[in-house]
C-alpha cells in the first residue's frame, strides 16, 4: 500500500528532514531538495511519496533552468487530494490502520499535509469543530512535523488529531498506481470516482484548483471526457440537439451577435448567405473532382486551337468549357463525366436547398413559442443574471430590446380606420403595382436593346478590345439590378403593408425583375450563339482555329457579370452605406446611417447564385469564384453592418422568411437550369472545342452509352420514354402530392388540438394540485407555522364555477384562512392577511 | 481576512445559520468572509451602497432591484449577516435526496423574484412597476408607447382576476413553465 505524503510550501521553513522523526519511521532521511523526487522509500514496506504542491509554478521555472525535473514530477497532483473520510485516531499516536475492506493492497494513504496558505483558514475550521480535509491534514502534519510549539500542538492534537483515509487514489501514472488502479474493478472505479468527486466538492479550493486536481486525478483524457460531456450538456440545452456537424455552425458567433444587434430579420440574411456558401463549396468540390481534376491528370489544360476571348489566355484554359476534351482516362470518359457532373451539380443544389428548407421547417416546428405568457415570460425571465461583464450587459440589453420590439410589433396589428382610407389604400396599391409592371417592362426592353446593339457590333475587331464594349451588356444588367430594386423598395413603402408582407412583396417583385432580366440576357446570348453557329457553318472555309467557341462566349459573359456584380455590390455599399457613416463619424449630422436592407441583399445573393447555375456548364470554375465571393461578402457585410448600418427601424420577427428565401432560390434554380438544359439538348455544340466537339448534340454522349447497353435495358429505357409510362407516372405523382397535402393538413389540425389539450390539462392539473396543497396545509399551517403556499386556492370543481377566475373565487372564502408567512425569524415575520387585500377589491 | 471573519463568528451562530439555511459551516465561513469584505465600514451590516459597490451589480441594469429584494428581507436600510444568509439560502440548488429546506423551495425562489418587481411592497405588480423595470432593462431605445403596450400585454396575459395588477399567485402561474429551480440556483463553493 503506497503512502502519499503531502508536504507543502511551508516545508521550506521546516525542512522535511524532520519527517523521519515521526512515528512513521521513514527509514531514509528525506533529502533536503525534494523537488523532482517523489518516492522516498518505504515505511514498513509501503512506498512513501512526497509532494510540494504549491510550488508547481516555480517547479516549472526551475525545470526550464535545470531540466532536472522529470516530466512526471510536474504531473503530480495539486495539494488537496480529496479525503474520503476523516477518522479519529487516538490523539498523539497516529497509526496506519488500513481500511478494512479495500485499501489494503491497492490504496494510497495520505498521511499529512501542510499548507501555509490555508493554514489559518484550516485553523479556523478546526476550531469550528468541523473537520474538513485541510484542517485535519494540517493537524496531522503538524503532529508529524514534531513539536515545534508544544502548547498548540498538544492542544490541537488532542482536539482533532486523526487520520485521513484516502481511498485508492489514482493520481500518478506510476507503476504502483497503475497496478493499483488496474486491479480495481469497473464498479469499484466508478464508486471511487464518485467518492473523490464528492470529496473534492467539499474542499475550499477555487474552481481552477479543483479542475487541476481533477485533471491530475483522473488523467488527461478523462478530464477531457468531462469537458466533452459538459459540452454535450450545453449543446443539448439549445434547440439544436444534434451538434455533430461542426461545419454547419460556421460563423455562429458572428451570427449571434448580429441577431442581438440587428434582430432575427437581418440575421436571416446572414444565415441564408451561409447556406449558399455551403452549397457552393459542395458544387466546387463536385465540379473540381469530376471534371477539372481528371482533365488536369490527362494533361490537357488548354485549348490550342481556340482564340483568346475576353479573359485573354485564360479563356482557353479549363476555367472555361472550351478546353475540356473528349479523351478517355483509363475507362473514365471525360465527356460523359462532364455532362453527368453538370447534371449532378444541379441535382445536388436542388437536394441541398430542399433539405435545408425541410431542416428549417422542422426547427420552426420545434420552436413553437408559448402563446399564453409570451410577454410575461419575456419581462420576468429575460434577464440573464449570470452576465457580469460590461460588454455582455450592453449586448444583452440590446438583444432584449430587439426581441421586445419585434414581438410588440407582431402583437400590435395595424388597424385601418374608415372605409375611405381603405379604398384609398387599395387604389394606391393598384397604381403602384402598375408602376412596378411598367418598371419591369422598361428594364426588360433596355436589356434587350443593349444586347441587340451588341450583336451588331460583336465581330468588329476594333470594338472587341474596347472594355466598355466588352462589359456593356453585363454593366447594364448589373446597373439595372441596383436601381430597380431600390425603386421597388421605395414604392412598397407607400402601400402600407405589414413589414413582413412588405419584404416578401419586394422580394417577389424584384425576383420577377431578375428573372425578366435574366431571360432577356439569356435570349440575347442565345442570339449571339445562333449567329456564331451559323457563322461557323458559313465560314467553314476558314481555318478551324479562327472560329470561336460559343460556349466560351456565354461562359465569359456570365463570368464577367458575376465579377462585375460583385464589384458593384461592394462599390454601392461603400458609397451609400460606408461613406455616410464616415461622414457622420466625422461630425456631420446632415446624413443618416443607412438601414440594413435585407430584401435587396438577399436578392443579390439569389441572383448571384442564379448566375452560378447558369454558368457552371460553360465555366466550371464559376462556383469557386462564387464561393470566394460569398466568403468575402459575408465579412464585408458583417463589418459594414457593425460599423455603418443601423438596424431596420421597424423590426419584426423573421422566423419563416428564411424559408421564403430558399423557395425563391429554388425557383431561381429551375429558371437558370432551363436555358442551359435547352442549350444542352437542342443546340449544336461547337465543332472545335469542348468535350462534345465531335457530336451533333450533347446528349449523344449519354445516349451513346445507352446504346451499348444490353438490349433489355435499352428496351426499358425506350419504354420509359413513351407516354404510356410518363402519363401514369405524372398522375401518380399528383396523387401522392395530394395525399401528402391532406396528411399534412390533418397533422396540423391534430397539432392544434393537442396544444389545446395540453393547455386544458395544465389548468385542470393545476387546480388539482392547488386543492391538494390546500387540504394538506390547512391543518398544519396554524400548528407549525410552516409557510404554506400563499394565496392558496380552493377549487371546488363545480361546473358552474369553472370559468370564474381563481382569484375571484378565492375572495369569497378568504376570511376562512388567514395565512401567515413565517420567515422562520420572528421579528421579520411578514404576515400577509389576505382578508385586507380582499376587502380592498371586494364589492 | 478569512481568519478575521471566523474570529467574529461564533460556533452557535454558525449552527443556527446552518439549521436555518442549510449551508455547510464551510460555506458559512466563506460567505461571512465575503460579507465582511463587503462591509467596508466594518459595522456588521451592509447598506445599499455596500451592495452597489459590487462591480457585477453596479453594471447590471437590474442590480438596483436585486439589492432592493435583498432589503425586503430586513425591511429596513441594513442587512445583517443572518438576513444576508437567509437571502442567499434561497439560491441554494434544490437537491432531491437532501432533506427539504424551507428557504430554497420553488415558492421562495419565486417570491424573491416577485419582490424584485414589486417596488412598493404591496404584493402586487402594477403597470407602473412593470414600466419601471422595462425602463431599466431596455433603456430609452423603445418608444414610450411601445413600452406601455408591452406592459399592458404582460398584465393582460398574467392577470387572471382582472384587477390590472399581477399578484403573487398570478406571477407563479405565469412562471409555471419556467425552470425556476434551476434558473434561480447558485452553486456555492463548498
Amino acid at each position: 500500500m503506497p503512502v502519499v505524503l503531502f508536504i507543502a510550501s511551508s516545508e521550506k521553513r521546516h525542512p522535511p528532514a524532520r519527517l523521519h522523526q515521526c512515528d512513521l519511521k521513514c527509514p531514509h532521511p528525506i533529502p533536503r531538495d525534494i523537488v523532482g523526487s517523489r518516492r522516498y522509500g518505504s515505511v514498513e514496506g509501503v512506498p512513501v511519496y512526497t509532494h510540494m504542491p504549491r510550488v508547481i509554478p516555480s517547479l516549472i521555472q526551475r525545470k526550464k533552468k535545470t531540466e532536472k525535473i522529470s516530466e512526471r514530477a510536474l504531473g503530480l497532483p495539486a495539494p488537496h487530494i480529496p479525503s474520503v473520510s476523516v477518522r479519529e485516531g487516538a490523539a498523539g499516536t497516529p497509526e496506519v490502520t488500513p481500511d478494512p475492506h479495500e485499501t489494503a493492497d491497492k490504496g494510497i494513504r495520505v498521511v499529512g499535509s501542510v499548507n501555509s496558505n490555508t493554514g489559518s483558514r484550516a485553523r479556523a475550521q478546526a476550531k469550528m469543530g468541523a473537520r474538513p480535509l485541510s484542517a485535519a491534514m494540517w493537524e496531522v502534519s503538524e503532529y508529524i512535523r514534531g513539536p515545534p510549539d508544544q502548547q498548540t500542538t498538544t492542544r490541537r492534537g488532542s482536539e482533532v488529531g486523526g487520520w485521513i483515509e484516502f481511498g485508492p487514489v489514482n493520481f500518478e501514472p506510476d507503476h504502483d498506481t497503475q497496478l493499483a488502479s488496474g486491479s480495481l474493478t469497473r464498479s469499484e472505479r466508478v464508486r471511487f470516482r464518485s467518492k473523490v468527486l464528492g470529496c473534492l466538492r467539499e474542499q475550499p479550493l477555487s474552481m481552477v484548483e479543483k479542475k487541476r486536481v481533477l485533471r491530475l486525478e483522473f488523467g488527461r483524457w478523462e478530464a477531457r471526457g468531462l469537458d466533452a460531456r459538459r459540452l454535450d450538456h450545453s449543446a443539448s440545452e439549445g434547440p439544436h440537439r444534434q451538434h455533430t456537424v461542426v461545419i454547419w455552425r460556421l460563423w455562429e458567433g458572428s451570427l449571434k451577435k448580429l441577431a442581438a444587434y440587428f434582430g432575427s430579420h437581418v440575421a436571416s440574411y446572414f444565415t441564408f448567405l451561409r447556406i449558399l456558401t455551403y452549397l457552393n463549396v459542395c458544387l466546387v468540390t463536385v465540379l473540381f473532382c469530376f471534371t477539372a481534376l481528371p482533365q488536369i491528370v490527362a494533361g490537357d489544360i488548354t485549348n490550342e486551337n481556340g482564340t483568346a476571348g475576353s479573359f485573354g489566355e485564360l479563356s482557353n484554359t479549363i476555367m472555361f468549357y472550351g478546353a475540356y476534351t473528349d479523351s478517355t482516362l483509363g475507362g473514365y470518359k471525360l465527356a460523359l463525366a462532364y455532362f453527368l457532373t453538370w447534371f449532378s451539380a444541379n441535382v445536388l443544389s436542388f437536394i441541398i436547398i430542399v433539405v435545408s428548407m425541410q431542416y428549417r421547417y422542422r426547427r420552426s416546428k420545434l420552436a413553437a413559442d408559448d402563446i399564453e405568457y409570451s410577454f410575461a415570460g419575456r419581462l420576468f425571465c429575460n434577464w440573464d443574471y449570470s452576465v457580469t461583464s460590461k460588454e455582455g450587459v450592453v449586448d444583452l440589453v440590446k438583444a432584449i430590446q430587439t426581441d421586445l420590439k419585434e414581438n410588440i410589433r407582431e402583437a400590435i396589428s395595424v388597424r385601418q380606420d374608415g372605409a375611405w382610407n381603405r379604398i384609398a389604400l387599395w387604389l394606391k396599391r393598384i397604381v403602384i403595382n402598375i408602376l412596378v409592371l411598367a418598371c419591369l417592362a422598361g428594364s426588360g426592353y433596355l436589356i434587350y436593346f443593349v444586347a441587340d446593339l451588341e450583336i451588331e457590333t460583336e465581330f468588329t475587331p476594333d470594338f472587341l478590345n474596347v472594355p466598355l464594349e466588352k462589359y456593356r451588356l453585363s454593366s447594364v444588367v448589373a446597373g439595372l439590378k441596383i436601381v430597380v430594386p431600390f425603386v421597388f423598395s421605395l414604392l412598397v413603402r407607400l402601400e402600407g403593408w405589414h413589414p413582413r408582407v412588405e419584404v416578401k412583396l419586394t422580394l417577389a417583385r424584384t425576383t420577377l425583375f431578375y428573372f425578366a432580366s435574366l431571360i432577356v440576357f439569356v435570349t440575347s446570348l442565345y442570339d449571339a450563339t445562333q449567329q456564331n453557329i451559323t457563322q461557323n457553318i458559313t465560314e467553314s472555309g476558314i481555318p478551324r482555329n479562327e472560329t470561336r467557341c460559343w460556349e466560351n462566349e456565354v461562359g465569359e459573359e456570365v463570368f464577367k457579370l458575376v465579377i462585375l456584380d460583385f464589384g458593384l455590390t461592394i462599390l454601392v455599399s461603400l458609397v451609400f452605406v460606408v461613406a455616410p457613416a464616415i461622414v457622420i463619424r466625422l461630425g456631420s449630422c446632415k446624413v443618416e446611417y443607412s438601414e440594413f436592407s435585407v430584401p435587396t441583399y438577399v436578392l443579390d445573393l439569389i441572383y448571384g447564385q442564379g448566375m452560378v447555375w447558369l454558368g457552371i456548364y460553360f465555366s466550371p470554375f464559376l462556383a469557386l469564384v462564387a464561393t470566394v465571393k460569398l466568403v468575402v461578402l459575408f465579412y464585408f457585410r458583417y463589418v459594414t453592418a457593425i460599423f455603418a448600418n443601423v438596424p431596420p427601424r421597424r423590426l419584426f420577427r423573421a422566423s419563416r422568411s428564411g424559408n421564403f428565401y430558399l423557395f425563391l432560390l429554388l425557383i431561381m434554380l429551375f429558371l437558370c437550369t432551363f436555358p442551359v438544359a435547352y442549350a444542352v439538348i437542342v443546340l449544336k455544340p461547337s465543332a472545335v472545342c469542348g468535350p462534345f466537339r465531335d457530336r451533333d448534340h450533347v446528349y449523344e454522349v449519354f445516349t451513346g452509352e445507352i446504346g451499348s447497353l444490353p438490349t433489355w435495358l435499352e428496351d426499358v429505357f425506350n419504354t420509359i420514354g413513351t407516354s404510356a409510362v410518363i402519363i401514369p407516372v405524372m398522375v401518380l405523382l399528383v396523387l401522392v402530392v395530394l395525399f401528402y397535402r391532406a396528411k399534412a393538413k390533418s397533422y396540423r389540425a391534430l397539432n392544434a388540438d393537442l396544444r389545446d389539450k395540453i393547455t386544458f390539462e395544465r389548468k385542470v392539473e393545476k387546480r388539482k394540485v392547488f386543492a391538494d396543497a390546500l387540504a394538506m396545509s390547512r391543518p398544519t399551517a396554524d400548528v407549525k407555522g410552516i409557510p404554506p403556499v400563499l394565496h392558496m386556492k380552493r377549487n371546488t370543481p363545480s361546473a358552474g364555477a369553472a370559468n370564474i377566475p381563481d382569484c375571484v373565487k378565492d375572495k369569497s372564502n378568504t376570511d376562512k384562512f388567514k395565512v401567515e408567512r413565517d420567515g422562520n425569524d420572528a421579528d421579520k415575520c411578514v404576515s400577509v392577511r389576505r382578508t385586507s387585500r380582499a376587502s380592498q377589491t371586494d364589492i | 481576512m478569512g481568519a478575521k471573519a471566523s474570529m467574529q463568528l461564533q460556533e452557535e451562530e454558525i449552527n443556527e445559520i446552518q439549521n436555518e439555511t442549510g449551508f455547510s459551516p464551510n460555506q458559512i465561513v466563506r460567505l461571512y468572509s465575503r460579507f465582511t469584505n463587503l462591509d467596508k465600514l466594518n459595522n456588521g451590516f451592509l447598506s445599499r451602497e455596500d451592495f452597489l459597490r459590487i462591480p457585477e451589480l453596479a453594471i447590471n441594469p437590474l442590480g438596483d432591484r436585486i439589492v432592493h429584494a435583498f432589503f425586503q428581507e430586513s425591511n429596513d436600510e441594513t442587512v445583517n449577516f443572518k438576513q444576508f444568509m437567509r437571502v442567499l439560502g434561497r439560491f441554494r440548488p434544490i437537491k432531491i435526496n437532501v432533506e427539504k429546506n424551507k428557504l430554497n423551495t420553488r415558492e421562495e425562489k419565486l417570491k424573491f423574484a416577485f419582490r424584485m418587481y414589486d417596488l412598493d411592497g404591496d404584493d402586487k405588480i402594477s403597470r407602473e412597476e412593470l414600466l419601471a423595470v422595462l425602463h431599466m432593462m431596455v433603456g430609452a431605445n423603445i418608444s414610450e408607447e411601445q413600452l406601455g403596450s408591452i406592459a399592458d400585454r404582460t398584465i393582460s396575459e398574467a392577470d387572471i382576476d382582472g384587477d390590472d395588477h399581477i399578484c403573487f399567485q398570478e406571477f407563479v402561474r405565469a412562471m409555471e413553465r419556467v425552470d425556476v429551480e434551476q434558473k434561480m440556483s447558485i452553486r456555492f463553493l463548498h
